[in-house]
């Protein structure tokens, strides 16, 4: 592996506490910038869904696009329980973290594999209206920005299993950090399955 | 340049070969074929994919593999990986290596910050190269010596280019390299993350140019829907690099917002933050907000013209409106991205060569938080014309009339300051001077625009094209070089040559003026935007422009002739501090050396007292108290 010529550690460099504030307000920016990426599918949803442009918001005549709710409960009900155990990793005991992340992780990566299942026996296209288009756009990213996440989700699960060196400020800011950006990414996923799933 | 004895010098041929910016554009192109493979394999059996006469999936898929190629190339898989596999958190990257460094992946915000003054002024060129293509060809009023359609590529290669480049022209360079000079830190909050933003930036370049051979881009730089959804391939390389620029520009937002916020050193109040930074923070702002929509909004897009959805397509139940409110949601506080750091450094400048404090401090940094809040809520304004609800209309005039005044707080800051100062007419003094002049013949000619009885006249016309090149060109480009007169001493160690630079300005000046303030008559005698052909009564008028453009661009040359002279030829070292300047970054030796600051300073005044009696040092250099480096 390309070593470092300057390789050195963090606290050579600076005290933890720095590194620890970072990731903290870090993560809380980067969920805004998620959370405003989804806002413009939230905004597409609404507004072609008002529009309505040629009457095939909803797809063509007597082909109406309907994802299967089972599949939409079983990845809300994923992703909830997902947010629930990262975000309450931070308020327990740091001898907990590994098993929460654990579950996370599995959470996770259930969900996005629940998504690529529905996508492959959707029933309908992308080509079906505009409807079927944020569909698939708003849940197909979605599951593409929480596999993203579940690789910190990697990284942090990797630095409490090892206790190794990263300090415990650290490691307690990215248990927090990755914890809220996924309870962001469930309030997302919350608005998405009342919109594309109950209000269509 | 670099400051670290290297120890062991190996010998060039192994240097070369590693993690670096070749083997990226090796591992890039070898992408690009592989990645179009499987993007053929991909639409077979799919007919809707096929159904046009190109596969936008294989082009896309290619651009993909190429980008992971080139960041795989440069080493940014490495890290992650490792990771993953266990190793333990690290800061830094290749921070010693000799000139390679500059070649690939560094974490040393310094070595950042030169790379980005460097690509992104090479790609800047460029697009100033197209100007003057476009200006040949506006020569005469007809189809000459290009066809309509490939002078339409060019005005959409020259605006996307200069909006891609110029978002990073002041926070790339100047914001990576002085934010933590100025801040008295050692490094920004996220270093690897800070070079990624740099490297998408070549590729981002790259890939918009290859829009040439794909057929060209036929919409000019809004990209506007149904055409990008019918355009040649062309359009799918203007919806990467946007793409590629939007993450970009998100993640330096992210990084400058938290570094400012996390790392000042001790007694930096925020009231003794450098205008410079606040107009950062500004900026940054926005970034992180506004960039992640087009982002987005370019998915849309991509998703329109690679797997058939309708998103805009209002034959299949979308619309084009959707196209205009999302890409404009994030346009218009990217036109701010693009004014507020001009505001921060021009701003900056005044004060230590007016020789007295900035006037209303706080009236300024007012001024920039309620920019970057208003700035949210005036994108209708260019949907104006497009059919919009006309009960619209008024609410975005009268948000886009109200952002005026913060903007024009700016203005105030400069005349307090500057009244009864006695002036040291330095070069990049001389910039920040006609900043004011260039963005006041663009903000007022704005207050057309933004009123609907007026800008239902002018859309559309040369009158919008002599606007916002007042403001971007007159204001941001003349910014950014008062900004490389007043720092590319710290930076690059050497003094530049004034008459040159004297010269340089001058001709930019007068021919900035002479070749954008006609086109606001060629506007009102509805010369059209992005159109080759014109009125032949309009001749004289657009010779007279062409000409003065074409010495606008000779300006550049002698620029780069001063760059290349006074670093590679006379070499005259720069002072530490030669504007006598307050500033923190001001106060480091010349090199910079890795480590910025061998003790963390301890901030004791703020940065503008000049000419105040009893004013005490901006900082304390050696505070008992505080750590050394390495320590
Ligand atoms: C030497 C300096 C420059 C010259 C002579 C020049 C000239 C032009 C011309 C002739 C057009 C096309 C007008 C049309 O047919 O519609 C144009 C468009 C444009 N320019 Fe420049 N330009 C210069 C510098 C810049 C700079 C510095 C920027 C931005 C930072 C910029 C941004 C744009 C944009 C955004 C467009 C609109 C493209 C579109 O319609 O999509 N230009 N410029
Ligand atoms: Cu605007």
């Amino acid at each position: 592996m390309d070593t470092t010529a300057g390789g050195t550690h963090i606290e050579e460099i600076e005290p933890g506490d720095v590194l620890a504030r970072n990731i903290h307000l870090g993560s809380r920016v980067w969920a805004a910038s998620e959370a405003f990426f989804f806002l413009a599918f939230f905004f597409a949803f609404l507004y072609l869904r008002a529009l309505n442009t040629n009457g095939i918001w909803r797809g063509w005549p007597h082909h109406h696009p309907n994802p299967s709710l089972a599949f939409g409960i079983a990845i809300l009900i994923c992703v909830l329980a997902c947010a629930a155990v990262a975000r309450g990793a931070a308020s327990v005991a740091p001898a907990m973290w590994r098993n929460a992340a654990s579950v996370a992780l599995v959470l996770a990566l259930a969900a996005v594999g629940l998504q690529a299942a529905q996508f492959s026996s959707l029933g309908f296209g992308p080509t079906d209206g505009a409807y079927a288009s944020v569909f698939v756009g708003w849940s197909g990213l979605f599951a593409l920005m929480l596999l993203g996440t579940c690789y910190w989700l990697g990284t942090v699960l990797s630095d409490v299993t090892r206790a190794g060196d990263a300090s415990p400020e650290v490691r307690a800011a990215a248990v927090d950090g990755v914890g809220f950006v996924l309870l962001v990414l469930a309030g997302v996923e919350i608005a998405a399955f009342i919109l594309l799933y109950i209000v269509k | 340049m670099s400051a670290t004895a290297i120890a062991v010098r190996p010998p060039v041929w192994r240097r070369v070969i590693g993690f670096n910016m070749l083997t990226g554009l090796a591992l890039g192109i070898s992408g690009w074929f592989l990645g179009g493979w499987i993007g053929g394999q991909m639409a077979v059996g799919h007919d809707y994919l096929l159904g046009t006469d190109q596969n936008d999936v294989g082009i896309f898929m290619g651009y993909l593999f190429a980008i992971i190629g080139w960041l795989v190339g440069l080493g940014f898989a490495n890290y992650p990986i490792g990771r993953l596999l266990g190793r333990s958190p690290t800061l830094r990257e290749h921070e010693t290596a000799g000139w390679t460094r500059y070649f690939k992946m560094c974490t040393d915000h310094k070595v950042v910050g030169i790379q980005y003054l460097f690509g992104v002024g090479i790609f800047f060129f460029i697009g100033g190269l197209n100007a003057m293509l476009m200006r040949t060809e506006l020569l005469r009023p007809v189809e000459r010596p290009w066809p309509a359609g490939q002078y339409l590529t060019l005005v959409s290669l020259h605006g996307t280019m200069m909006i891609m480049m110029t978002s990073a022209f002041i926070l790339g360079p100047f914001g990576n390299y002085f934010v933590p000079l100025m801040i008295g830190a050692r490094r920004m909050a996220f270093p690897r993350i800070e070079a990624l933003t740099f490297w998408l930036v070549p590729a981002a370049g790259l890939i918009l140019m290859s829009a040439i051979a794909f057929g060209g881009i036929a919409t000019g730089w809004t990209g506007y829907s149904p055409l990008a959804d019918e355009g040649r391939a062309g359009m799918d390389a203007y919806v990467t690099a946007f793409i590629l620029i939007a993450i970009s520009l998100t993640l330096v937002g992210l990084n400058l917002l938290v570094t400012i916020l996390t790392m000042r050193a001790p007694g930096l109040t925020w009231t003794r933050l450098p205008i410079f930074v606040w107009g950062v923070l500004a900026t940054s702002v926005l970034m992180v907000l506004a960039a992640p929509v087009l982002v987005a909004t370019m998915t849309m897009v991509l998703m329109d013209r690679a797997a058939n959805t309708s998103f805009f397509l209002a034959s299949a139940g979308g619309s084009q409106y959707l196209y205009q409110n999302l890409f404009w949601f994030f346009g218009h506080p990217e036109v701010y991205i693009l004014a507020l750091p001009g505001f921060g450094i021009v701003l900056e400048i005044l004060p230590v060569f007016a020789r007295k404090p900035l006037w209303g401090y706080r009236l300024a940094v007012a001024g920039m938080l309620g920019v970057t809040l208003l700035s949210f809520m005036v994108w209708q304004h260019h949907l104006f014309v497009s059919g919009m609800n006309a009960g619209l209309r008024p609410f975005y005039m009268l948000t886009t009339e109200l952002i005026s005044i913060p903007t024009g707080f700016i203005f105030l800051n400069a005349i307090g300051t500057l009244w009864r100062a006695r002036i040291r007419f330095t070069v990049p003094m001389l910039f920040a001077l006609a900043f004011f002049f260039n963005f006041l013949i663009g903000g007022l000619s704005g207050v057309f625009l933004s009123d609907v009885p007026s800008d239902v006249t002018t859309h559309g016309s040369y009158f919008v094209m002599a606007h916002f090149h007042y403001t971007i060109m007159g204001g941001l480009v003349f910014a950014f070089f008062g900004a490389v007169y007043y720092w590319l001493p710290k930076m690059l160690g050497v003094t530049l040559n004034e008459t040159l630079a004297k010269i340089h300005f001058w001709m930019m000046f007068v021919f900035f003026n002479l070749t954008f303030f006609p086109l606001f008559a060629a506007g009102f005698l509805d010369m059209p935007r992005r159109v080759s052909t014109y009125a032949p009564h309009l001749q004289v008028l657009n010779d007279f422009v062409s000409a003065s453009a074409f010495m606008l661009g000779f300006s550049m040359l002698i620029f780069i002739a001063n760059l290349v002279w006074s670093l590679v030829f006379a070499r005259v070292p720069a002072l530490a501090n030669p504007w006598a300047s307050r500033g923190l970054e001001w106060q480091l030796p010349t090199p910079v050396p890795t480590e910025n600051f061998e003790r963390i300073p301890v901030i004791t005044s703020g940065p503008y007292e000049y000419g105040v009696a009893g004013a005490p040092p901006v900082a304390d250099f050696t505070p008992a108290a505080l750590p050394a480096a390495g320590s």
